[in-house]
């Protein structure tokens, strides 16, 4: 029965493989995995591309953006790069994945002057969508809690806020990271002390974003690290009465920065320069543009692209905290983390 | 015959876990070399690793035992549902520990069906939650092992016992602890090294640092392209101390014991049928449903009308088939390189059996993600892991549930009958003649116990096939976390309640087999 069962999912698959292994010319693109998933926005904009280069597209998923780079890096480490493009790395992690990225030279994508400057991280490195990260609320467990909205970072080290919580953990989760390197920014010399307070607060740290997500859904707490663009998600999936918000601290907020750049090594005729150029292009054209609220819920980085009336309305903050990782911060900002949570 | 297997067990254990090692070890050396294995963090997290494993290995055990020794004293003595309890025995054991993290989270979480009752706790996220977990995945598996065990202890030496006025105690102490002891001790070194490199469920339950394993530590030192190789192999080379000294002390242990055999599952002549009272069934079989049923009440707070759009079955349809078939085709290869590891080991005698017996017991001790890298690192010039590979995915998954499947099997392989092989042959019947008809009445039972285990393990297993995956080749666990990226939670939920039918399923379907067939 088992074997049967087999043998049937063989010939279905291997007939699946077949017929999809068979395009040549191929233009490879390493994403991550909700980019190319059904709903998102690899799937709607690849084809368009596939027109334009009249090649094939091939996006290759690898979990999420932080294991883009670990990927990459072991691409490197085989010495055969395959993608041409990496497509949803971060400013976060941009210094240390530049030495695997082919530089544009004198190149600039047409459009680029119009790339909101809080978006641009520099050359090499083509922004596509930003996000401003921020606490998202469920009003609803809010008020059942009887707790009133923080305005200030410093705010969550009220007892009040005592496993009322859900962040992500900066040693596997990119929001997680961004909260990290968010708080070390803001409050500068005073961020080992707020760790050390903070570190009883939090109700779990997730080992990513959905996960967090997934138990902020289940009312687990009120309040969940996330993205303002999360509030026009529920906007526009029926919360007319605005149970889950955004909201920002007047200390300012961190921005991720999603950006494409060539892979290193994989450029290697002028065809695929010309494909990889306009590729680039692409990405930043008000096509492109138009489809990133919907479709990747992130905000277009080309000054005055439309936007659906729910992502006009997310909460606006004063400062934007657009952090680059140098060499080595990660790690520090990771280690002292660390040692914060041990002391004791 | 026999050299086929000794090629077989050889080349599995060169290209699946030498050269993967040696290359990743190459590289880390190169990198900084062994600094890092004297890490304060690694090792507070090593002793975290250990705390955390004990516990809940010892808890495990306290509850598996008299649990597993009642429902073998059931089987023994022939009860009807004894089937339906080793089939629920065995249920936790294939759920993925994805769905498991999520199954508690249910449970006791702060909106959860506790918190909902009236009970409300803060167990969730905490040590606490993530021992409790891990019990209840690991004290219905080693109560299996025990009662298969129990069940073999032949009801005659105990009803001589008892005429010659021995009392419970003496019962206990004289026949059926030595059967049952090694039973217990290989289940108990399989549970802490799971505990010990228990990944999902920690992230998921412990609220993180300070509850963390090595596994936990280890993600992170391969993360955000530091790839930090050498810390990676600190982490994989404490956690492989701590999963492998149980095992090699077990071993010593055994081989100085001159009990050799630890399970055995019996022949049906060797079951003694006693009429059982409905009362004592029902109450076995209502205890063992009692280890299933945090799980079973998961499947009525998925959103099954999601099931029936089309949209939701056209997307998991190839997701679906992919996993079915690599569950099909790893679980053959395991216990097809099991027998033959098996086989390979009993040729050999003294020292070199105890010593291929350990190594054989090694990839239990090491973590898939240092596996992964290390076949990224050896094999990344023939395999493109981007391309996804559904080799590499059944060679890792072979690697990852070998040891279980191994360590089934082993105990069976030395009830070998030998005298009675050797009385067929003398009376004319081929060696597959005679092996057919003597011994695989008593290889069949735990050789498709093995392959459902494995294939229901295969099902929900999530750390080989990410590291191998595709978007042409892309398998039901990695859409759940693909799905909540997108805001897809209750789709999400479906999918994991579909990956634990379909892993428990796979379990049950061949106790329900059994059962008819008896």
């Amino acid at each position: 029965m088992i074997l049967i069962l087999g043998l049937v999912c063989l010939w279905n698959l291997m007939g699946s493989m077949i017929a999809r292994a068979e395009t040549p010319d191929d233009f490879i693109i390493y994403t991550y995995d909700s980019f190319v998933a059904k709903g998102g926005l690899g799937p709607e904009i690849f084809p368009r591309f596939e027109k334009i280069c009249g090649c094939h597209v091939r996006a290759l998923p690898s979990g999420d953006g932080a294991q883009l780079l670990t990927r990459l890096q072991l691409d490197a480490e085989r010495g055969k790069p395959t993608a041409h493009v990496i497509l949803g790395i971060d400013q976060q992690i941009w210094e240390r994945a530049k030495p695997l990225i082919e530089p544009w030279g004198d190149w600039f994508p047409k459009n680029y002057t119009h790339v909101a400057t809080d978006a641009q991280v520099g050359s090499g490195f083509l922004p596509f969508d930003y996000g401003v990260m921020a606490f998202m609320v469920d009003q609803q467990t809010l008020d059942k809690a009887h707790l009133k909205t923080p305005t200030h970072l410093r705010d969550l080290l009220k007892p009040e806020w005592r496993r009322n919580l859900i962040l992500e953990d900066p040693r596997t989760s990119t929001p997680g990271l961004g909260f990290l390197l968010y708080v070390n920014a803001a409050l500068g010399a005073d961020a080992p002390e707020f760790w050390l307070k903070f570190r009883g607060q939090w109700l779990t740290l997730a080992p990513s974003w959905d996960a967090a997500y997934g138990l902020f859904l289940k009312q687990e707490a009120p309040l969940v690290w996330s993205y303002t663009t999360s509030q026009a998600y529920h906007a526009e999936h029926g919360d007319t009465r605005g149970r889950y918000h955004a909201i920002v601290f007047e200390e300012g907020q961190p921005v991720q920065v999603e950006g494409a750049a060539w892979v290193k090594g994989a450029i290697k005729t002028e065809r695929d320069r010309e494909r990889a150029k306009s590729f680039l292009d692409f990405m930043i054209s008000p096509e492109v543009q138009k489809l990133i609220a919907t479709k990747n819920w992130m905000l277009p980085v080309i000054r005055n692209t439309p936007i659906p009336k729910s992502f006009s309305k997310l909460p606006k903050t004063s400062k934007l905290y657009k952090i680059q990782g140098a060499p080595g911060l990660v790690e520090k900002s990771l280690a002292d983390w660390s040692s914060a949570l041990a002391a004791p | 015959m026999k050299s086929l297997a000794h090629i077989w067990a050889l080349l599995f254990w060169l290209f699946c876990v030498v050269i993967p090692i040696v290359a990743l070890l190459s590289r880390a050396m190169h990198s900084s070399g062994w600094n890092s294995l004297w890490d304060p963090n690694i090792l507070a997290i090593s002793r975290a690793t250990v705390w955390q494993a004990s516990w809940s290995t010892a808890i495990s055990v306290i509850l598996g035992l008299p649990l597993g020794l009642w429902v073998g004293n059931y089987l023994s003595s022939g009860g009807r549902g004894g089937s339906w309890a080793q089939a629920m025995l065995a249920l936790p054991f294939g759920i993925p520990t994805v769905v498991a993290g999520m199954v508690w989270v249910s449970w006791l979480g702060r909106a959860g069906i506790l918190s909902r009752l009236g009970i409300h706790t803060e167990l969730a996220y905490s040590l606490h939650a993530v021992i409790l977990a891990h019990v209840f995945y690991n004290a219905p598996w080693i109560a299996l092992l025990v009662a298969q065990a129990r069940a073999q202890v032949p009801a005659a030496e105990i009803e001589s016992a008892n005429s010659l006025g021995a009392d419970g105690f003496a019962r206990m102490r004289f026949i059926i602890w030595p059967r049952v002891r090694w039973a217990l001790a290989s289940g108990a070194v399989q549970v802490l090294s799971l505990c010990a490199m228990s990944f999902a469920l920690v992230l998921l339950l412990g609220g993180g640092p300070p509850v963390e394993t090595l596994e936990t530590a280890l993600f992170g030192k391969i993360r955000y392209g530091g790839l930090d190789l050498a810390g990676a192999v600190s982490c994989a080379f404490w956690e492989l101390l701590i999963t492998f000294l149980p095992w090699l002390a077990l071993i010593a242990i055994q081989s100085r014991s001159r009990a050799k055999t630890f399970v055995a599952v019996p022949p049906k002549s060797a079951a003694h049928s006693a009429p059982q009272s409905k009362v004592r069934t029902t109450f076995i079989l209502a205890v063992c449903a009692f280890t299933v049923m945090p799980y079973l009440v998961f499947l009525a707070e998925a959103h099954w009308s999601l099931f029936w759009s089309s949209d939701f079955l056209t997307q998991i349809i190839e997701p679906l088939e992919l996993t079915l078939l690599l569950a099909v085709t790893s679980s053959l290869t395991i216990v097809i390189t099991a027998v033959a590891g098996i086989i390979a080991v009993d040729s050999l005698s003294g020292r070199l059996k105890s010593a291929a017996l350990a190594l054989l017991g090694l990839p239990a001790g090491i973590s898939v993600l240092v596996l992964g890298l290390g076949f990224w690192l050896a094999y990344g010039r023939w395999i493109d892991p981007f391309e996804g590979s559904f080799l590499a995915m059944v060679a890792l998954q072979t690697t990852l549930f070998f040891p279980l499947a191994f360590r089934s099997l082993w105990p069976v392989s030395q009830g070998i009958q030998k005298r009675l092989l050797d009385a067929a042959a003398t009376l004319g019947a081929s060696p597959l003649r005679a092996f057919m008809t003597v011994e695989w009445p008593r290889w069949r039972a735990p050789l498709l116990s093995s392959l459902t285990i494995v294939a229901g393990a295969s099902i929900g297993e999530v750390a080989a096939v990410s590291l191998f995956y595709s978007e042409r080749l892309i398998p039901l666990p990695l859409i759940v976390t693909r799905w909540m990226n997108q805001y897809r939670f209750e789709e999400a939920q479906l999918v994991a309640v579909i990956l634990l039918i379909l892993s428990a399923g796979m379990i049950a379907s061949m106790n329900i087999w059994k059962n008819l067939e008896n």
